[in-house]
């Protein structure tokens, strides 16, 4: 695989509701009425159930795995959660790589929704298989 | 007006095996999980905690199962019925109802599952009757789930009954 | 001027808990690998074990970001001794937790947490997570002189090997 600064991974994409986090709270036991009840997390101000912040964090891992395959190796990755996942929204995780030296590779990552407003943003850093 | 369900080809279909499910096997982790949650927000019993046993109403076939294989020749697979009886696949009518209706579950326990154990859910078609009723003439169905483990011990006998006019 | 003190220093490394996890069951993987990939399924090789075989691996191996603490732990102890009482939201709880006196300063923020990895989980690991104090360090900012203190989540595997380190930053001013 040859990788080149500026190069977009291939993203990964989600509809993301109740479908996708109700899931997620099974395995993670993050049962938090802000992401199980639209009256809490209206409350919480973001007009009703949002997703799980650990979810958007997995879904930059699966677009980075899918990337890379079984063999590639992520070494570090970093994200804030500046916007929240609400309810309907289509989730897409980005990467473009920022630096390249020999088989470690540094990226900006980020999840965006549908109209292109970045809700995690970070950076990682990955070791490509041999 | 149908003057009945009970065609030739329905009543012929009772007692068939329609389909098996295979578990994978059960893990000291699905066990402490699933206490976990039916007895929120209270603590479990310990012996849930330490898997030495899983609860009776335990679903090893939680998040699908490891292999599935329908049982009838006529089956295209085209659809996977694996809570019920794929009637289309066994030739019967198609029907026309207004409504369908859960009309109960029945269940008898036999061995209790454990750690390591690998669940076979075999499926087959109960009896079917009918009836005249307030909404006309209804149709009362049932299905047999039966559940064996590794030994071929059986684990649970469930028969699902439902009504549809 | 600092608002290092010799106290705080000293207690760089401290681990003020530990928590234990239950062994890791092919089971729990295949289910975070089937939740975090829902609907579309997830690789192969997270539930195959023929798959997983192929890979460097050699076997199943759980995702890099699957939570082996979740529902419940097999053991958690405190290691702090002589805490003083203080709520999360005192700039100073961190060093009042381990029974220090903090730098009094008034505003705080969250730096940011980053995650490096290191072996990967499999079925059969027993996961331990260390929390502990880490480096401080200041620097002048537009805000004045700005402290960073850092904690530390590192999960080791039953071989003592690095699975997972966590560092969060506070930043107060």
């Amino acid at each position: 695989m040859t990788v080149n600064v500026g190069d977009a991974i291939p993203t990964f994409t989600r509809a993301t509701g109740f479908a996708n986090w109700n899931r997620y709270a099974a395995v993670n036991d993050e049962f938090v009425p802000i992401h199980m009840d639209d009256e809490a997390g209206a409350a919480a101000g973001n007009g009703g159930a949002f997703g799980m912040g650990n979810l958007q964090w997995a879904y930059l891992h699966n677009m980075l795995r899918d990337w890379m395959g079984p063999n590639g190796e992520i070494l570090s990755i970093e994200v804030q959660f500046r916007s929240p996942n609400v309810k309907g929204q289509t989730v897409t995780a980005h990467g473009v790589v920022t630096a390249v030296e020999g088989d470690v590779v540094t990226l900006d990552v980020w999840t965006e929704q549908q109209e292109g407003t970045k809700l995690a943003p970070g950076s990682a850093k990955v070791r490509l298989a041999k | 007006m149908t003057e009945s369900y009970l065609t030739e080809v329905v009543l012929q279909a009772a007692g068939r095996e329609c389909s098996r499910a295979t578990s994978y096997p059960i893990e000291a982790s699905d066990i402490r999980k699933w206490a976990l949650a039916s007895y929120w927000p209270e603590q479990p019993p310990q012996h849930f905690i330490d898997a030495e046993v899983a609860p009776e109403d335990f679903d090893p076939f939680a998040w699908g199962p490891a292999h599935y294989e329908s049982l009838l020749p006529d089956d295209d697979g085209s659809v996977i019925v694996r809570h019920g009886i794929n009637e289309r696949a066994l030739g019967f009518p198609d029907w026309k109802f207004r409504a369908g209706l859960n009309g109960g579950m029945n269940c008898t326990y036999g061995m209790r599952m454990h750690v390591g154990d690998v669940i076979t859910d075999t499926k087959s078609c109960g009896e079917y009757t009918e009836r005249q009723g307030r909404n006309g003439l209804m149709l009362i169905t049932q299905s047999i789930s039966t559940w064996t483990n590794q030994n071929g011990e059986v684990v649970k006998r469930t028969i699902n009954s439902g009504i549809r006019f | 001027m600092s608002n290092i003190s010799e106290a705080m220093k000293a207690a760089v490394g401290t681990v003020t808990a530990r928590t234990t996890s239950y062994p890791i069951s092919e089971s729990d993987i295949r289910k975070w690998a089937l939740a975090v990939y829902w609907p579309d399924k997830p690789p192969a090789y997270f539930i195959d074990s023929a798959e997983a075989a192929k890979t460097v691996h050699g076997g199943i191996v759980a995702p890099e970001d699957f939570n082996p603490f979740a529902w419940i732990s097999a053991g958690h102890e405190s290691l702090i001794k002589n805490s003083l009482r203080a709520g999360t939201n005192d700039p100073d709880s961190t060093e009042k937790s381990l029974g220090i006196e903090g730098p009094g300063l008034t505003f705080m923020l969250n730096g940011g947490l980053v995650c490096e990895y290191g072996v990967r989980m499999r079925a059969g690991d027993v996961i331990t997570s260390e929390s502990s104090v880490g480096e401080y360090s200041e620097r002048e900012g537009r805000l004045g002189l700005m402290l960073f203190s850092r904690s530390i989540s590192t999960w080791t595997n039953q071989k003592g090997e690095m699975v997972k380190r966590t560092t969060g930053t506070l930043i107060r001013y």
